[in-house]
């Protein structure tokens, strides 16, 4: 019985990590075979490089703590206002995520150029483990997903320094 | 190039224990060891020489078999061009000298840039090279991209001291080789660096310049396949109309 119930305990744990991979994911994959979008990935072999660089410069020390704890980064961006509104995209995406309930707000900022939406998932420990912007206007629609273990500060700093086309936005985050 | 001077290292040390050994009493039991000292010196000598060769020309296998592919002199059936950066050559493009740029190769031994002929390097010749890359030399990947136009996969292994990017756009493809580490901070920082002037630099605009001809090179080659195509196309249609007619049966009238 008691290892019946350890069974059960872990198909219940392992159908509710399934569940908060699925709603980012999910999403990812509804637009992958889409020819208007820009996909980009970035594993976690890339990010175990930033470990094996060496710097005497604090500021590069600092960013390369931060990126050797991240696993991955999935990106969608499209400026092909043809298919569909943008900014309906925006609402949609915000919208099918929020419902997940894995995800919770950050920060949004809204005006009538553009959007920014940014979104966390936590694990127990209260450690950021996914951050999530979503980013829409008239001209643009940009889903980003950055995964591991999250230093807000240091992902704004990290924007900050290397001026990554789309990362600008995290730069939000520190001020 | 460590393994070699622990070798000499060894190759000094044991014929010294062993001459040692035959100083004292009991020589012919020492001379026993030095004789098992010497085979495991030989053995030694064996294991790091393979090691040492192994290292110095260990790069891809799988990249080897492309460039072979590459007759500089004759039809090149998979590279159009080949360009190859040491050091010395990736310093001298930075002629305006961005320090980002030489930190960013200063632990860089070898940059290899082949241009590829689209109609042959195409979409199943790439993913059999990925496969293979990943199944046999143990390469992960390392990013990837792709819009409508352009995309690239990036690929690496031993902590990236062995990388290959697969580049594709409209027009033309490259298959990039990087021995040896980049520092890809102080990549991204150049990038965005470069992204925030107008000038890229004399030296890289003499890169991209002559990429540019493999570009139109490429574009010639497509426009004399689609060309080719389209007269075998009109030849077979011929032969296919002139072999129905001799098959055809004849009509007889009275």
């Amino acid at each position: 019985m008691k290892k019946l119930t350890i069974f059960v305990v872990m198909v219940l744990l392992s159908i509710t990590t399934y569940a908060q991979k699925n709603a980012v994911s999910k999403y990812f994959s509804q637009y992958q075979r889409d020819t208007s979008f820009t996909k980009v990935s970035v594993t976690n072999k890339m990010f175990s490089l930033f470990t094996e660089i060496e710097t005497d410069d604090e500021s590069e020390q600092e960013i390369l703590a931060a990126m050797a704890k991240l696993k991955g980064v999935k990106a969608l961006f499209t400026d092909d206002a043809k298919k569909a509104n943008l900014l309906d995209r925006y609402y949609d995406a915000v919208s099918t995520i929020e419902n997940d309930g894995s995800f919770e707000e950050l920060m949004t900022v809204e005006d009538r150029r553009e959007n920014v939406a940014f979104l966390i998932r936590e694990d127990d420990g209260g450690v950021i483990r996914e951050l999530l912007m979503i980013l829409g206007g008239p001209d643009n629609f940009m889903v980003m997903s950055v995964f591991g273990e999250i230093d807000l500060a240091s992902i704004g700093k990290i924007s900050k320094a290397l001026k990554i086309k789309g990362m600008e936005q995290f730069e939000k985050i520190a001020e | 190039m460590k393994e070699c001077y622990w070798l000499l290292a060894i190759g000094y040390w044991l014929p010294s224990i062993a001459n040692e050994g035959n100083k004292k009493p009991g020589a012919r039991c020492k001379k026993l060891v030095s004789c098992h000292a010497f085979i495991l010196f030989l053995l030694l000598v064996t294991l790091l020489l393979s090691g040492c060769t192994s290292a110095s020309s260990g790069e891809s296998e799988v990249m080897q078999e492309l460039r072979k592919s590459d007759h500089i002199f004759e039809n090149s059936e998979l590279i159009q061009t080949s360009y190859f950066f040491y050091p010395s050559t990736m310093r001298m493009v930075n002629i305006d000298r961005m320090p980002n740029w030489d930190e960013a190769i200063k632990e860089v031994r070898r940059l290899s840039i082949f241009s590829m002929w689209p109609d042959r390097f195409d979409q199943a010749k790439q993913n059999e090279v990925v496969a293979e890359l990943e199944a046999k030399e143990n390469f992960a990947l390392y990013a990837e991209m792709e819009d409508k136009y352009s995309d690239f996969k990036l690929l690496g292994r031993n902590n990236g001291t062995e990388a290959i990017l697969i580049y594709n756009d409209s027009t033309v493809n490259y298959v990039v080789h990087l021995l040896g580490k980049l520092n890809y901070v102080k990549l991204m920082k150049l990038s965005g660096d470069l992204r925030d002037t107008e000038n890229r630099g004399a030296g890289i605009d003499l890169l991209v310049k002559a990429m540019g001809q493999d570009e139109d090179r490429a574009i010639r080659q497509r426009h004399y396949y689609d060309r080719r195509k389209e007269i075998e196309a009109a030849e077979q249609l011929r032969k296919d109309s002139i072999e129905a007619a001799l098959n055809k049966e004849p009509i007889i009238t009275e």
